[in-house]
């Protein structure tokens, strides 16, 4: 594979990646500061995630702002996923994702804030869960997943541009992600301080799964998904880049 | 499909009976049982060494004696459990793989096809119980079929001992109770899945698969498997282990490590080690791979994997004047070398003595024996490497 082709693979999956802390891209890794030498037993929150032995319990952390969230973002990803995880209040995501929601810092440099999976609809049956995974990259500005995804016609494909709240947003999915059975996506990266061409880039990563206990051909209604997208990047970009 | 005619509603063909049985021993019932227990694997064993096997669960009587006998058995359900099970990881397992070789190594010792009972299985379905064999996939599954007559297959549970699941996997499932049981369910159309934890990381998991065709069955699959595991839920809590009686025969190439089997070629690699896939199943490679586009065409991984199987005779893999396949004798043992599109497979029959009767994919009977499956880049050392596993683990 040509290192032009490698950048763009890396370019068209780096919203996914980057946000489930799964790649390579990022130096270091968020790794618990317990004592090595007994396992460490999962906080209540990272009991329900699907890493248990690789999540961090969040701790509420007083958000940085702007440019030095980015900075920070370099010096410690762990603080800063604390931050991303602290940035949006109870009571909002009580709104945007029903009570029972929870919090924690999976692998890497990502907050991941979950609907209540044990959350049941009137007719007794599991309800659809809902899952918020925030990170943000530094180093590059949004310009650059722009001029790589839409230089390849079979990903440009995959593209859509819009605003929210005044910033630039670029919307990578490709038609499964959106087709309404078992899991569906919302990968948006923002230019969240304001410029396509200025460094720092904010990834949300919206991921709506079927119902626990379906399989993962069952049709889902992502309406929720899309409503609230609009919704929570504001929420975001009001508390980390006012 | 020629050897029941008839006895109890419950009796399977899958029962463990002397070549030279009659279909009254294939259908002898065992007394005072309502449990879908066939025939007595006592009587069996009384009979001429050189059996012609039926797989069976015996009667409930000695289900429950062995039931007892399992909660004395020593070797713990959590993994690390005990210094025996530690002692049982090849030196080759480096120790990121080591939790898990010890969570296989403690699961090989389930008995997959005592998970089973066909007459709970028929009361769940309303169907017959047809066979009860290992799966496809290796020693650690079984597969119960059911059907409502000769050439009407319905439903089919499979059932795998020591299974992948881990918290993705019960956060996607449904968390229920079935008869006391703490189990995790996932519901499609045609098929439901169980799953019951055995630690953090892997259980057992029963899958029923409805039956296809026109006439749709009453019941959909996850109403089938909750009356099935429900019934199951006394077996399930003490998991019953290889050896115990609750089946017969008893696949004795559980007995042993494919690790350890495995561990012979570790010398073919630099930088070697081994990691386990499954309870029955162990890989030796390299630390540094070749990447894929270096090997000659046909050429499998550069690796060696291990597995214990149950298959029909591998022999009808040689025809004439197709040279892909050839049999050779290694150590007394059958075993053939089948030159496949990516790579060498090689199997080496264990035991033709003991044979279980499959005659579910085959007008005539199929006899299925315990064989060492090997895999292996290309069939140019695969003779060897089969020699180096069988005089390691074959024991004559």
């Amino acid at each position: 594979m040509s290192r032009r082709l490698t950048a763009v693979v890396l370019a068209a999956t780096a919203a996914a990646a980057l946000i489930s802390g799964c790649t390579s891209i990022l130096p270091g890794t968020a790794k618990p500061e317990s004592a090595p030498s007994s396992p460490r037993e999962p906080g209540p929150n990272c009991k329900r995630s699907n890493k248990p032995e690789q999540c961090v319990e969040w701790v509420d952390t007083k958000p940085k702002q702007g440019q030095d969230l980015f900075a920070q973002s370099t010096q410690d990803e762990l603080i800063t996923a604390h931050m991303l995880c602290s940035a949006v209040p109870t009571e909002v995501w009580d709104k945007l994702l029903g009570p029972g929601h929870y919090r924690f810092i999976g692998q890497g440099p990502t907050c991941t804030i979950s609907s209540d999976d044990n959350r049941k609809t009137p007719d007794g049956k599991f309800a659809p869960i809902v899952e918020v995974e925030i990170a943000v990259w530094a180093k590059d500005p949004l310009a650059t997943d722009l001029a790589i995804l839409q230089g390849k016609k079979e990903l440009a494909k995959n593209v859509t541009e819009f605003t929210i709240s005044g910033k630039p947003v670029m919307r990578y999915g490709t038609p499964e992600d959106a087709d309404g059975v078992g899991r569906d996506k919302e990968e948006l990266s923002i230019a969240a301080l304001g410029d396509v061409n200025t460094p720092g880039v904010l990834r949300v990563r919206q991921t709506l799964r079927a119902p626990r206990g379906t399989s993962y051909d069952a049709p889902i209604d992502r309406a929720p998904l899309t409503s609230m997208r609009d919704a929570v990047v504001s929420e975001l970009l009001k508390v980390l880049f006012p | 499909m020629n050897h029941v005619t008839g006895g109890r509603d419950f009796c399977m063909k899958n029962v463990v009976r002397p070549i030279t049985a009659t279909i009254d021993d294939c259908v002898r019932p065992c007394s005072s049982t309502e449990s879908g227990t066939l025939c007595s694997a006592a009587a069996a064993k009384a009979t001429n060494r050189r059996l012609r096997h039926r797989l069976t669960l015996t009667g409930v009587v000695a289900v429950a004696l062995l039931a007892g006998a399992c909660t004395a058995d020593p070797r713990s359900d959590k993994p690390g459990g005990g210094q025996q099970a530690e002692q049982q990881v090849e030196a080759g397992v480096p120790p990121e793989y080591r939790a898990k070789a010890l969570a296989h190594a403690r699961d090989r010792q389930i008995d997959a096809c005592g998970l089973h009972d066909p007459a709970a299985a028929e009361k769940a379905t309303g169907d017959k119980g047809d066979e009860l064999v290992p799966g496809s996939g290796g020693l650690h599954e079984c597969d119960l079929r059911l059907h409502k007559g000769e050439f009407n297959s319905t439903w089919r549970f499979n059932v795998e001992a020591g299974a992948l699941f881990d918290a993705g996997s019960r956060k996607s499932a449904a968390p229920e109770n079935l008869g006391g049981l703490d189990v995790f369910i996932t519901e499609g159309d045609t098929r439901c899945e169980i799953a019951k934890p055995i630690d953090d990381d892997y259980a057992v998991v029963m899958v029923a698969n409805a039956p296809s065709g026109k006439d749709k069955p009453a019941k959909t699959p996850c109403q089938v498997l909750r009356e099935y595991v429900t019934a199951l839920a006394p077996t399930w809590k003490e998991l019953p282990k290889r050896g115990s009686g609750r089946t017969t025969p008893e696949f004795t190439l559980t007995r042993l490590d494919p690790c350890s089997a495995a561990a012979t070629a570790m010398d073919m690699f630099a930088e070697p080690f081994l990691e386990t896939s499954n309870p029955v199943t162990c890989t030796a490679r390299s630390m540094k791979p070749a990447p894929p586009q270096q090997r000659p065409k046909g050429a499998g991984r550069d690796e060696v994997t291990v597995s214990w199987i149950m298959d029909d005779d591998p022999a009808k893999l040689v025809r004439a004047g197709d040279a892909s396949a050839r049999e050779v004798t290694i150590d007394g043992r059958k075993a053939v070398l089948n030159k496949g599109s990516n790579g060498c497979t090689t199997y080496i029959v264990w035991d033709p003595d003991v044979s279980v009767v499959e005659d579910n994919r085959n007008p005539e009977d199929e006899t299925l024996t315990q064989q060492i499956r090997i895999n292996t880049a290309t069939c140019d050392n695969a003779e060897q490497v089969a020699q180096k596993i069988v005089a390691k683990v074959g024991g004559k």
